[in-house]
């Protein structure tokens, strides 16, 4: 072993990391050889130096304030034990709605035979009263028969026929007997009540697409009578349909976000408008998609977040939450729920800037556009294959023409941030700011245009993505401004840049780990 | 005190045992906060990394499956809160004064809590605390990091590897530029090696 083997071998030999066999080399070379002997303990003074000084008295209060807090955390795990989960949730009340469907229609079979539920009936019953809703038979039967084909069916012995009645149009279903039954039914109770209706064959009907989102279809039907004869047995799925029905049109509208149903997703998109109503300063904006909010609200309480749920914005309420943890949990729930977006408000950001954001962050409903041209997205490629850094796409949907909208609709509206500009793809200025992690990268961005907005007063709109930053309502030069401001101290020359200029230039803040190298380059397709 | 090992003492936290979580906390309270103090240089970020880890540690102990031993588990979790807690505090920082540099910064290490009786003494170990943490301050992030692991919470290669998800290769060869680094740094400072300390 020379001396260069030695030196290299220096501080594992410190360490007590060689094997037996270097150890003795490295042991015989060091007592023949002073050089070497004056490195190794000037390696060895370090480490001893590290060793003394290096470990330190935690405050006294750690421990307490902890113990408060893991407590805290007990308590709300023991509750969560008897919390349905989601899933848990969304079974019972798929259960809850097909047991219910069979109590309406199996438990509450009239005496008579009629086949009423009670929600029918009570909605029958309350049209009776504003009599709003009735219609002459035959247009019950018109009304009935696109609605109920292939919904309502009845099973066992239809009832008896009633000669004197006109028959629906839908006569080849078993649709039939229900409505003839319930004509008999209307006319007994029509005569008793209201002796004056010409035809006396009035059905009560609801529209085919209930008001009310139940969806339950049209269906001739009527208050039973108690003086109707026996019939037989009968079994209407009409409430079945009905309670499938709104089922579907919840997960119809969670996912298509167009249900005005009583059970629709509360939550939507965010707009520009509803950013004051921000608690903590920290949003949660949710596509309007509610196993999203779920997912993402699970995972925040297992965090042991206390959230706020107030219209279409979950937001977190615990002020005295330590710094780290909004950004924690924001990126938790990104990871938990595809498209959820976390934003900030102007009056308490990440951090007190002087004088705040001017433009305040809002977060819009059009999609991140994809950011890199394919040439773009091969370095891009290659650029992720040998490095294992995260990374934030700061995009802007920078053509003239949908910026001058944006500003004209705005201007007309008067409200900040107003229309929703989908980026194209085919024009823009973008800014790939790489770091130790995703949180970094993110703040880093948001740091800069933070920077900007609070010296320029524009309606600038922000969203911020899991991994993106989009600029809307800007015009290209605001754009080319904010690029410039997050490339800080780069020209709009300068298409690219290495990462020592970016170290350089303080765009990054911290020397970049080997592993996790930090690149920024500002792309101009 | 219990006499339990780490990972029996998870096992039992895990299942809501608050003592033996207690118990973990006296054991790694220490190491935790000193990997936090030495990583960030800022007593009260510190601070706040250590109960975050904690806070986490609690949180995801009914994940610990005992394949690794439980405090190359729970430094992973410590390495990465004190990374994002560090990245934020940074990112504050660099908000409320940009123009702030590691030679302008006001040497916070210096407030460092020192037990060794003698006003003289006291000031001569703050200052090589101060000295120590000016240097340490001035390495890149994952020597830092390394160095750290090995001489302030003397964990061996094995497991700092372990912990950072590399080859023990590189935590050999960064611990070496490490220590070479802080020699020069520490030399640029003005310590003169261990004839300074008395």
């Amino acid at each position: 072993m020379n001396c260069i083997d030695i030196r290299e071998q220096l501080n594992a030999y410190i360490d007590g990391e060689l094997t037996p066999a270097e150890t003795t080399a490295a042991a015989s070379h060091l007592e023949g050889c002073e050089s070497c002997r004056r490195e190794l303990a000037a390696y060895r003074d370090v480490a001893n130096l590290l060793q003394r000084h290096g470990p330190a008295e935690p405050p006294a209060r750690l421990l307490p304030d902890l113990r408060i807090q893991i407590e805290k955390e007990a308590l709300a795990r023991r509750r969560r034990a008897f919390r349905p989960t989601g899933r848990m949730a969304l079974a019972a009340s798929f259960l809850l709605a097909v047991l219910g469907g069979v109590y309406l229609n199996l438990i509450h079979i009239q005496p008579d035979g009629v086949s009423v539920n009670r929600a029918m009936r009570s909605s029958v019953e309350q049209a009776a009263k504003t009599e709003m809703n009735k219609r002459t038979y035959a247009e019950a039967s018109k009304a009935a028969e696109p609605a109920n084909a292939g919904k309502n069916e009845v099973a066992g012995a239809v009832a008896p026929s009633q000669p004197a009645e006109p028959k629906p149009e839908t006569d080849e279903t078993d649709n039939i007997a229900t409505t003839e039954s319930d004509a008999k039914e209307e006319n007994v109770a029509a005569s008793a009540d209201a002796p004056a209706q010409p035809s006396a064959k009035k059905f009560v009907v609801e529209s085919a697409v209930a008001d009310d989102g139940t969806g339950i279809a049209a269906s001739p039907v009527a208050p039973p009578s108690p003086a109707a004869a026996p019939e037989p047995r009968r079994i209407s799925r009409s409430a079945g349909t009905m309670d499938m029905g709104a089922f579907d049109n919840h997960r119809m509208g969670s996912s298509g976000g167009g249900s005005a149903g009583p059970v629709a997703s509360p939550i939507s998109t965010g707009s520009a408008g509803r950013r004051g109503e921000s608690v903590a300063g920290y949003a949660f904006v949710a596509p309007p998609m509610p196993s999203a909010m779920r997912m993402m609200m699970e995972s925040l309480e297992e965090e042991g977040a206390n959230l706020l749920l107030s219209g279409d914005m979950l937001s977190l309420a615990d002020k005295d939450a330590s710094p780290a943890k909004p950004a924690a949990l924001a990126l938790k729930a990104e990871k938990s729920a595809p498209r959820v977006s976390m934003t900030t408000t102007a009056s308490t950001g990440w951090s007190a800037a002087p004088g705040g954001l001017a433009a305040e962050m809002a977060v819009g409903s059009g999609p991140v556009p994809p950011m890199a041209e394919s040439k773009e997205k091969a370095k891009t490629a290659d650029m992720n294959k040998t490095k294992k850094s995260k990374e934030i796409v700061v995009a802007t949907a920078d053509e003239e023409t949908s910026a001058k909208k944006d500003v004209a609709e705005k201007s007309k509206s008067g409200a900040p941030g107003g229309a929703a500009t989908k980026g194209k793809a085919d024009k823009r200025h973008a800014v790939r700011v790489k770091a130790e992690s995703p949180i970094a990268a993110r703040l880093s961005a948001i740091d800069a245009v933070r920077a900007w907005g609070a010296a320029n007063d524009a309606g600038v709109v922000v969203t911020v993505g899991a991994n993106s930053l989009e600029l809307r309502n800007v015009t290209n030069a605001q754009a080319g401004e904010i690029l410039r401001s997050v490339l800080r101290g780069v020209g709009p020359a300068t298409n690219s840049m290495s990462v020592p200029a970016a170290l350089q230039s303080g765009i990054l803040n911290s020397p970049a780990d080997e592993a996790d190298a930090i690149e920024v380059r500002f792309v101009k397709p | 005190m219990r006499r339990a090992p780490d990972d029996e003492l998870a096992r039992e936290a895990a299942q809501g045992d608050l003592a033996a979580f207690d118990e973990l906390t006296v054991r790694y309270e220490r190491r935790a906060y000193s990997y936090a103090l030495r990583m960030m240089g800022d007593p009260e970020a510190a601070r706040e990394a250590a109960q975050e880890v904690f806070l986490k540690t609690w949180r995801n102990l009914p994940r610990f499956r005992g394949e690794a031993a439980f405090s190359t588990w729970f430094f992973t979790i410590v390495v990465s809160t004190c990374r994002n807690v560090s990245s934020y505090h940074r990112l504050r920082d660099r908000h409320r004064a940009p123009e702030t540099t590691h030679e302008d910064a006001p040497d916070r290490i210096a407030a460092l809590p020192d037990t060794r009786p003698g006003p003289e003494r006291m000031t001569e170990k703050r200052e090589i605390a101060a000295l120590l943490a000016r240097a340490l301050n001035n390495l890149p992030e994952p020597q830092r990091k390394m160095l750290v692991l090995r001489d302030v919470n003397e964990f061996n290669y094995a497991e700092i590897a372990g912990i950072l998800g590399c080859p023990e290769g590189t935590v050999k060869s960064r611990i070496a530029r490490a220590r070479l680094q802080m020699r020069e740094e520490l030399a640029r400072l003005g310590y003169n090696g261990p004839g300074d300390e008395t």
